[in-house]
């Protein structure tokens, strides 16, 4: 296949399957042609699935790489990476994934290691604030007190100092931080819509490899 | 050595060592702590309490397995209340520790006794795709899925027989980790205008404050709330716990603060006087 067929087709359906898309969105259709695109994001579910089984085979493939290089500091844990992968695979089609063993290796695994590690920010989060939240100078001022402010309001330390605490913290959270996110959410929005239009129009490349 | 060299010397192992004693033992043994129920918590509550019996409600199990001990507490006593006001709850997760997550809740919740499953509560398991699989459920379940997570037809479930399309719900219930939520609100919001509630860790919180509330009508992301949530339930529970711990974790933070303040404060002082 041409270079130009192997962009062009993938650009002319990308922009129609997303025309069809907004059309029946926006307007009324004849059942038939919504029923037929009503399929397309049902079909995009079992794409993404079928996806997962082809991301593990990717993933599979480059820490075998990994292993066979020896690659320093980095393939003992890839071993670790395929064990694990492989014994959920053969649990769950041998004894399937509603089974009691399948449940175990998933409680008694996964659950601690990432409770743990989500955990930990508890001590990364406290050593931040330790050694950052200190008053050197205007900016950090008003960090340190919006900081202390709305940790008063989240634990019952700042009711029992002061009734208020937890007002004041919501205020904080409601309303210059709300401010913020809502710039940010209008910006990242209106990207998104230019984003669309060039998906459309086929000038974005990168999602099927381009620049 | 003087203090502040001390201080700055051993302030960080102590710092820890300190934090996971402060944290361990209200979690071993709950001190019950008092507060003040939030306005946040009092509307979740009173949403959830003003369901009608039998109504359907959509219970999103989203978050990642690291994120959902932060949502432990909320999701258990948001359970418990909606079987205890006979709602019919539709279980399922856009995440794919959904069915994991699902077992591990729902002994926590347990199920109150005379409700059935399938009658009164059903688990529909992981649904692949995020935003597009938020999208092609709204708009049809029955298209989407054939069977629950258990392999069984959606015909032969008398509640998924009154589930057609995210219209039927008179309540959707997002638990979350990530950003599926911003999604139940551009899939589930916007075209259908459904009733979106949302509870979410507390790092999630202001990306999705700014839509509480007007897109969404419920909005839980501290785990204080889950304490609140339970003290209103009169089921005290591991949020309580939680909270106690988060309460002395934030006490012994705000004291190293305070002294990490105190070294540049006499530095700076002892820099004015050189």
């Amino acid at each position: 296949m041409s270079n130009a067929l192997r962009r062009s087709i993938p650009r002319a359906l990308t922009s129609l399957i997303g025309l069809l898309l907004i059309v029946t969105y926006f307007f009324q259709l004849p059942s038939s042609i919504v029923d037929a695109v009503n399929f397309i994001p049902r079909f995009s579910v079992v794409i993404v699935a079928v996806a997962v089984g082809v991301g593990a085979f990717t993933l599979l493939k480059y820490h075998v790489s990994l292993i066979r290089k020896r690659e320093p500091g980095r393939w003992i844990y890839s071993i670790v990476m395929l064990l694990s992968l492989l014994l959920f695979v053969i649990v769950g089609l041998g004894t399937g994934v509603n089974s009691e063993a399948f449940s175990w290796i998933y409680n008694a695994l996964l659950v601690p290691c990432s409770a743990t590690t989500y955990a930990m920010w508890c001590f990364f989060i406290a050593s931040a604030c330790f050694r950052i939240l200190r008053v050197r100078g205007k900016q950090a001022a008003v960090l340190l007190i919006s900081a202390i402010l709305v940790m008063l309001s989240n634990a019952a330390l700042g009711e029992l100092l002061w009734v208020n605490f937890p007002l004041i913290g919501s205020w904080i959270q409601t309303v210059p931080m709300m401010a913020v996110f809502r710039a940010l959410t209008i910006g990242i929005g209106l990207g998104m819509i230019l984003q669309g239009i060039r998906v459309l129009l086929g000038r974005e490349r990168g999602y099927f490899g381009g620049s | 050595m003087d203090l502040t060299e001390r201080i700055e010397h051993y302030g960080m192992p102590a710092l820890y060592l300190l934090l996971a004693i402060g944290i361990a033992i209200p979690i071993l043994h709950p001190i019950g702590l008092p507060m003040v129920v939030g306005e946040d918590t009092k509307t979740f509550y009173a949403l959830v309490d003003s369901l009608k019996p039998r109504a359907i409600v959509h219970y999103g199990i989203d978050p990642e397995i690291g994120g959902f001990e932060e949502l432990r507490s909320r999701m258990i006593a948001i359970g418990a209340h909606l079987f205890a006001k006979d709602a019919r709850i539709v279980f399922a997760g856009f995440d794919p520790n959904a069915p994991e997550i699902y077992k591990l809740l729902i002994n926590d919740i347990g199920v109150p006794k005379g409700k059935e499953y399938g009658v009164d509560y059903v688990f529909l398991g992981y649904i692949p795709g995020r935003e597009i699989g938020i999208a092609s459920y709204a708009k049809d379940v029955h298209a989407l899925l054939s069977v629950d997570y258990f392999g069984t037809p959606l015909q032969n479930l008398p509640l998924m027989n009154d589930v057609k399309t995210i219209r039927d719900f008179s309540l959707v219930i997002s638990f979350s980790s990530h950003e599926l939520p911003i999604n139940y609100i551009q899939q589930v919001y916007v075209p259908y205008h459904a009733r979106v509630a949302v509870v979410v860790i507390g790092v999630m919180a202001p990306a999705l404050k700014p839509y509480y509330p007007d897109q969404i009508v419920g909005f839980l992301s501290t785990p204080r709330q889950g304490a609140e949530y339970e003290l209103l339930l009169h089921r005290p529970g591991i949020g309580v716990a939680d909270f106690d711990a988060q309460t002395i974790a934030h006490a012994i933070l705000l004291i190293f603060i305070v002294a990490g303040n105190l070294i540049v404060l006499k530095r700076r002082h002892s820099k004015r006087g050189a």
